[in-house]
């Protein structure tokens, strides 16, 4: 374990940061709570010799749970026990515990996590094993070792806070070369699907605030992972429901864990916009969810279980907000598993 | 008695621990230390044709570098198998075998150095399949293996009428189990610190369980004699058999230190760690089983073929172990056992926590609950049947003296209710109950000539009125230091807390065989109990002389000596007394293994002076949806004679659990060829506490007649029952029978799929004969 | 750069790679802090910054400038506390290579009241344990956190 020496800056604005990383464009990084960045940069799968620290800016700090505003800095241990957040926004509260351990998420970041670096069995080893496996296409390789003649990247998206927020309906705020921009969650996600690129931001760009609007939705996550604890999610799913005089007015369902990206499955469930959610919706969309889903073999369990949990999960979720709905159409009740 | 035996004694390190003060190796450092970093093939089987060195030398902070070439000599904890170099000689046989080392002034600095370093390598066919390894190959792993193969170790034995007994038999049950290997995951990574002094003698303190191999190594690969090297054994985080073998960093080190003329330490990271392996055999096998029409076991045969990676370590015995374990608790009338282990281009294999029994007894445990089935009996009415009797013989002449495996089945079918739930409990939650059997130390030592005792504890008192007791027993975290501490108080009748624990050290300490074969409280204790009685008759002697009374009348108790007629004095008015003749006292006691054995070819592989016995049971709950298990609770029923240290035997039990339901749930040396695809402990699944069954143990052992205060060993054979209790409560709970290992969750929601399909879940059919 | 470990002032000008448990194990010779794993996984360099448990081996030393860092050396200098004295008694430790790190993984948790043993399972489940079977921790953490409670 041996990370080639760095510089370390600590700018205490956004505008110092951008900066920063404008001057060692190419050749820098930043750097949130470290648990992702530094395990990365020690086994080598980063050679930067600039790391911009964030943890010094105020502004990404901003911790907002009724305006529903959320600094990139904020740690996954305050969303996950603030009791507005855990009262507001349940899949947040909800996939933020279910990250690692403890305490990693002291350190470990909303900003990080959403951009938390794609993962492959081949792809999170150290540099030996790396290079006595002569690489692979997200590190010093040509060709994927998942699937054979493979032209993508397969690695894939990770991390616990993206589901929720995506399924919440998001918007993130970003300071980028020409200033500040506000735009969808999906967004931040490369549309090529290739693995090699975490996310869609371009270099220098900082995510600044994730920002969630409508604090009444009804929302769930649920995630698998091979052990009780302290594992990535090997497949994910996070719904977001509102009913107006029992017609759905925000239907979103959106998958971690599968693939490169998180997967919006806005496609599927917006033609359900205006009607009831019914025994009919969970029964469609769940087949429908089901045929988006490709898992390939990068992670330790075998691929047709991830789906079929995944699916599993979104059935049960969805019957578990039909359930309370028929008692009486309300918010806020935790739903969702780790399993 | 004083009640120092027997009692819940919290460990007498435990303070230290609790306040992280107790050093390990990786804590020591050393005026002027250097740091040495290892250069690890990146090939699985290659001819190393050229190493350049230039840059190494050249990078700042570099004091040395070296090659396996200066250092050919082989070493391997087996006499008989050496088969390891420290550096590899010539050719390369695993991905991440060393093949250079680098002292520099800090661990980055040497680290920086060992990847300047270039190597060419020529590669050479791979063999990751022990199975091809038996057959003809064209490049051989180690050239001693026999004619073109890379076979380590071939076994055969056959006792009683085999032939007859399966032809004849009623029923005969076949399990074909597939186990992939496991690994020790101790949570201290291996480190050493060696110091080669200009007196010309070497020290090393070295995280092991064994000092006296690492003694005996040292010596032989550094040709230093070994009265001129000195091994000390700080506080050891775990060891679980991967810190048995003496191993090629701690040779390293010494040699490093030699050349630089400093001390030099190396720290292994994880992922060296599982380099290292030395873990349980991967594992094949086909075991079969014959019994009577009333369930009379007739017949056992066993062909196994395992894993050995690529090199012997203890793989010789491991390859009988994995067969002659299996000869209790249950009385076999024939037994025949083929038994191979090849050479493959994986990390070695070794000895493992219950040491080559666990996936035997896994077979064979699901093989008797199948035999029960077949026969509608309930099997444990079948066990009770079969049980071997206390104070016999088994079919391969091993010993066996106490024996309550009676009682341990009994107390677990007791307290978990097992008549009211086996085969009655809804679709989806089961029960099942395993059995198991284990020896108290290998009785036949490593280096049997010329014949030592295997333990020597020698005691120490001198005019502060302290107790020191010198062994090379190595605690690894299992208590050793409390246990002897407890032998020694209870004999002669002082607070524990006048009694102490030198630190391991050759220099001092008389030789101990070391921590692994569950030897040591029964060798130790053993020996511990004779060097206490030896310094009592001292102090029994010294009585005498003060008060004129026969000193065979003074007990030691509560600090005193007392002699009928309310004489007594204090020990230590006659610790001064017998201190007037010659000084500080000292006693010396050892432990010499009987005689046991029959006289063929491997007789002495796994006899012990005595045996655990346990029987288990597990309750679980499938998740048919998800095709996870959730181990709700487990009965453990353990007989190791009389517990010395409850507490330290439950906890032994617990953690044997833990690892046991670990092996069977979710841990897996996962490889692609010759490729380990998971050498981290995020990847390396052992189980979280959130997957932890409460765990009830139930000490039900008699004293045995030759362990110290009636003990016997509690360190491994808590282990191997758990997993085939579990699977066979599996089993109850959906009819499905898995032979091959791990049962995650993905693999066993794929059976429940295909099960579903082919009819449904159903519970299997109930017995007709109960346990009764 | 300052750096407060323990309720002590330290002096140090650790290079930016650095990482926190490196800084407290090889320079403050503070080497209760255990380096289990290189990944985060097995918690056993876990140290509280400013009360709240953290990685030590996924935190660069330079960034707890200024912060109050606490190891097992600091816990309860010189005595064992309820908690350590607990894990004594009750057999919730055998190598102890992980003890200190779950010592302060369970100390942060019970400086928020009284837990449940979930709220136990929970707060350790980023601490790996080869010896115990996490049985008797879960019991010690539980014993102390009861006398705490009938203080």
């Amino acid at each position: 374990m041996l990370a080639d020496p760095f510089e370390l800056h600590e700018p205490a604005s956004i505008a110092e940061a951008v900066a920063l990383a404008k001057r060692y464009c190419g050749d820098v990084r930043f750097l949130a709570g470290g648990t992702d960045v530094l395990p990365g940069l020690f086994r080598g799968l980063h050679t930067v010799r600039h790391l911009i620290y964030l943890g010094r800016i105020p502004e990404l700090h901003v911790f907002d749970p009724i305006r529903g505003v959320f600094g990139a800095q904020t740690s996954m241990a305050s969303l996950e026990r603030d009791p507005v957040v855990r009262q507001r926004f349940v899949a947040v509260s909800l996939a933020a515990h279910a990250a690692a351990g403890p305490a990693l998420r002291t350190s470990a970041t909303l900003g990080g996590n959403l951009l938390v670096d794609t993962r492959c069995t081949f792809y999170d080893q150290s540099r030996f094993w790396r290079e006595a496996n002569e690489g692979c296409l997200k590190a010093d390789g040509t060709e994927c070792r998942v699937v054979s003649q493979g032209s993508r990247c397969y690695a894939v998206y990770s991390g616990d806070m993206a589901p929720p927020l995506l399924a919440l309906g998001a918007t993130v705020d970003i300071e980028g070369l020409e200033g500040r921009d506000s735009k969808p969650l999906e967004d931040l996600y490369s549309p090529g699907g290739d693995g090699r690129l975490s996310h869609a931001l371009p270099e220098g760009a900082l995510l600044v605030a994730v920002r969630l609007r409508d604090p009444n939705l009804w929302s769930s996550y649920s995630k698998l992972r091979a052990r009780g604890a302290p594992d990535f999610p090997e497949g994910s799913i996070a719904i977001g429901i509102h009913e107006t005089d029992g017609r759905l007015d925000h239907f979103r369902i959106a998958v971690g864990g599968i693939d490169t990206r998180p997967l919006v499955m806005n496609e599927i469930t917006r033609p359900w916009l205006g009607k009831p959610m019914s025994d009919e919706v969970v029964e469609a969309t769940v087949e429908s969810v089901g045929r988006r889903l490709h898992p390939v073999a990068n992670t330790a369990l075998l691929t047709d279980y991830r789906k079929h949990v995944v699916t599993r999960f979104l059935r049960t979720d969805l019957a578990r907000y039909l359930a309370l709905r028929s008692k009486e159409l309300t918010s806020s009740t935790p739903a969702g598993r780790v399993g | 008695m004083n009640g120092i035996v027997g009692s819940r004694v919290p460990l007498v390190d435990g303070p230290l621990k609790a306040s992280g003060s107790a050093l390990y190796t990786a804590d020591l450092t050393l005026p002027g230390m250097l740091h040495g970093a290892i250069v690890r093939s990146p090939e699985a089987h290659a001819r190393i044709v050229s190493m350049e060195l230039w840059r190494a030398m050249e990078e700042p902070g570099v004091s040395a570098v070296i090659t396996g070439d200066s250092y050919p000599r082989s070493f391997g904890v087996l006499p008989i198998t050496r088969d390891e170099t420290m550096l590899a000689v010539g050719k390369v046989r695993f991905r991440g075998e060393g093949v250079a080392a680098v002292a520099a002034t800090s661990p980055e600095a040497a680290q920086r150095a060992a990847r300047q370093i270039k190597v060419i390598y020529e590669r050479l066919p791979e063999y990751e399949d022990p199975e091809a390894s038996a057959a003809t190959v064209t490049e051989k792993i180690h050239a001693h293996s026999p004619g073109m193969t890379n076979l380590q170790k071939e076994v055969r034995q056959e006792f009683g009428p085999v032939e007859e007994a399966f032809r004849t038999a009623a029923h005969v049950v076949t399990v074909r189990g597939k186990f992939p290997g496991v690994t020790h995951a101790a949570l201290e990574p291996h480190a050493v610190l060696a110091h080669y002094t200009p007196d010309d003698r070497l020290t090393v303190w070295s995280s092991t369980q064994v000092p006296h191999y690492l003694h005996r190594a040292l010596s032989e690969v550094l040709d230093i004699p070994e009265h001129r090297v000195r091994v000390i054994k700080p506080e050891v985080g775990g060891g679980f058999g991967g810190k048995g073998d003496p191993m090629p960093h701690e040779i390293v080190a010494a040699a490093l230190s030699r050349e630089t003329g400093r001390p030099v330490r190396i720290v292994l990271s994880r992922e060296e760690v599982f380099y290292l392996n030395h873990g349980r055999h991967p594992t094949r096998h086909t075991l079969k089983l014959a019994a009577d029409a009333e369930g009379h076991l007739m017949g056992f045969d066993l062909d196994a073929l395992i894993d050995g990676g690529a090199a012997s370590s203890f793989g010789t015995v491991t390859t009988y172990y994995n067969g002659v374990l299996a000869t209790g608790p249950y009385r076999i009338p024939a037994f025949r056992y083929h038994g191979r282990r090849g050479y493959t281009n994986r990390p070695a294999s070794g000895a493992m926590r219950a040491h080559g029994s666990v996936n035997t007894r896994y077979s064979m445990e699901v093989a008797i609950d199948m035999l029960a089935e077949e026969l509608r009996m309930d099997p444990m009415a079948l066990r009770m049947r079969n049980f071997l009797s206390p104070h016999t013989t088994t079919i391969n002449e091993f010993r066996i003296t106490s024996n309550s495996v009676v009682r341990c089945l009994e107390a677990s079918r007791a307290r978990s209710s097992w008549d009211t739930k086996y085969r009655k409990l809804p679709v989806g939650r089961g029960i099942g109950v395993a059995c198991g059997f284990f020896i108290s130390g290998s009785n036949s030592p490593i280096h049997f000539t010329p014949p030592f005792p295997q333990s020597t504890v020698h005691l120490k008192i001198d005019v502060d009125g302290g107790v020191t007791i010198h062994s090379g027993a190595s605690d690894i975290g299992q208590g050793s230091k409390t246990i002897v501490s407890q032998i020694v108080a209870e004999v002669l009748g002082i607070p524990l807390a006048r009694v102490r624990v030198a630190a391991v050290d050759t220099d001092s300490a008389p030789v101990d065989l070391g921590s692994y074969s569950s030897r040591v409280t029964f060798m130790m204790g053993n020996a511990a109990r004779c060097a206490a009685e030896d310094m009592l008759r001292q102090w029994q002697k010294a009585a005498e002389e003060i008060t004129g009374r026969p000193s065979a009348e003074f007990r030691a108790h509560d600090g005193r000596l007392e002699a009928p007629g309310n004489i007594s004095i204090s020990y230590l008015e006659a610790v001064h007394q017998a201190m007037r003749h010659h000084g500080a006292l000292q006693s010396s006691g050892a432990y010499e293994s009987p005689s046991l054995g029959g006289k063929f070819k491997g007789a002495r592989a796994g006899t012990s002076p005595a045996y655990s016995f346990a029987a288990y049971v597990a309750e679980v709950e499938v998740d048919v949806d998800l095709g996870r298990i959730h181990v709700k609770k487990v009965w453990a029923a353990f007989d190791c004679g009389r517990p010395l240290n409850p507490m330290l035997v439950e906890g032994q039990i617990e953690g044997s659990i833990h690892m046991g339901l670990g092996q069977l749930l979710g841990e897996e040396m996962r490889y692609r060829g010759t490729r380990l695809m998971n050498p981290s402990l995020l990847e390396y699944r052992t189980l979280s506490p959130v997957e932890m069954p409460e765990v009830e143990c139930l000490l039900v052992g008699e004293e045995d007649p030759e362990g110290p205060f009636g003990a016997k060993e509690a360190g491994e054979g808590p282990l191997p029952p758990v997993l085939p209790a579990v699977a066979n409560a599996v089993y109850d709970a959906v009819g499905l029978r898995f032979t091959e290992l791990p049962l995650t969750p993905d693999r066993v929601w794929r059976a429940l799929r295909q099960k579903e399909r082919g009819g449904g879940l159903q519970k299997p059919p109930a017995p007709k004969v109960d346990a009764r | 750069m300052k750096l407060r470990v323990n309720a002590l002032e330290y002096l140090v000008d650790p290079p930016a790679e650095r990482l926190l448990v490196d800084l407290l194990r090889e320079d403050l010779h503070l080497t209760g802090t255990k380096r289990g794993c290189d990944d985060g996984s097995c918690g056993a360099c876990t140290v509280l910054v400013d009360g709240a448990p953290q990685h030590s081996c996924l935190t660069l030393a330079r960034l707890v400038s200024g912060r109050d860092v606490t190891t097992i050396e600091g816990v309860s200098p010189g005595r064992l506390s309820r908690l350590q004295r607990s894990l004594v008694e009750t057999g919730g430790l055998q190598c102890g290579f992980c003890t200190p790190g779950m010592i302060i993984a369970a100390l942060a948790l019970l400086q928020r009241g009284t837990p449940s043993r979930d709220d136990i399972l929970e707060a350790i489940s980023g601490n790996f344990c080869r010896c115990t079977g996490y049985a008797k921790i879960v019991q010690a953490i539980e014993r102390a956190a009861q006398e705490e409670g009938g203080r």
